[in-house]
């Protein structure tokens, strides 16, 4: 059984854009996750943890490394991952 | 061609490129930033962007396009940032033998663009406040 010590972590670098980027306060943040952790996982830590007093209501999508990815998209050391309202260029 | 520009679009420039003299169609696509929208009277246009995925995808979309049409040359530019009233914010053109290939695609191009390149707008209203534009259009494709 493995404990909280034996447990690896992997640090992400985590970017913002347009609506939710206000709602973030930022563009941008360096997150420490568990190893193999998903999308999923870390938008529960960015709304659990980080932004606890409010509740993001629309839809996101999502991008690692500069190509979509899903909620259940795994995580990798040094992963740039995007978390962005859907788009509407043109 | 694919790129994304602060500047202002010129678009007698890159019509000038798309010229082959095998081509008997060339179909291009303004799009222009307009005064108004749901009812709300528009002083300008903001557009944000992810600029390395947003490149990354245009291109993947030129190749898609390709793939769908036989079409000789595809030109696509998106501006970013401030955008006044009436300038153009994307510009795609299309030449190809016959027109069919040229409208067919250049259509697929806007569609594409508008649904998949990780771009937003912002609206600043005649009040002076501003918004995000929202679009819930789900990107069905290779995600």
């Amino acid at each position: 059984m493995k404990t909280n010590v034996d447990m690896k972590t992997i640090k992400v670098q985590v970017i913002f854009f347009a609506s939710f980027s206000d709602f973030m306060n930022t563009n941008k943040l360096d997150i420490n996750i568990k190893q193999d952790e998903s999308i999923k996982g870390l938008q529960e830590l960015l709304f659990n943890k980080l932004s606890p007093n409010k509740q993001w209501k629309k839809p996101l999508l999502y991008a690692v490394n500069q190509a979509y990815a899903t909620l259940d998209t795994k995580l990798s050391e040094g992963d740039e991952v995007v978390f962005m309202p859907f788009v509407s260029g043109g | 061609m694919i790129d994304i520009v602060k500047s202002k679009i010129h678009a007698d420039v890159l019509l000038s490129n798309l010229s082959n003299l095998t081509c008997g169609a060339v179909v291009t696509f303004d799009g222009r930033v307009r005064n108004h929208n749901d009812g709300k009277e528009i002083t300008n246009l903001y557009y944000e962007c992810y600029y390395p995925m947003a490149l990354k995808v245009m291109n993947e979309i030129k190749e898609e396009t390709h793939k769908k049409w036989d079409v000789k040359n595809i030109i696509a530019i998106h501006r970013i940032g401030n955008v006044p009233i009436g300038e153009i914010a994307v510009w795609i053109g299309v030449s190809s033998v016959h027109r069919k290939e040229a409208f067919n695609a250049c259509e697929f191009m806007i569609n594409e663009i508008k649904h998949k390149v990780p771009i937003w707008k912002k609206e600043t209203y005649i009040d002076g406040v501003s918004n995000w534009v929202d679009c819930c259009k789900v990107i069905s494709s290779n995600r």
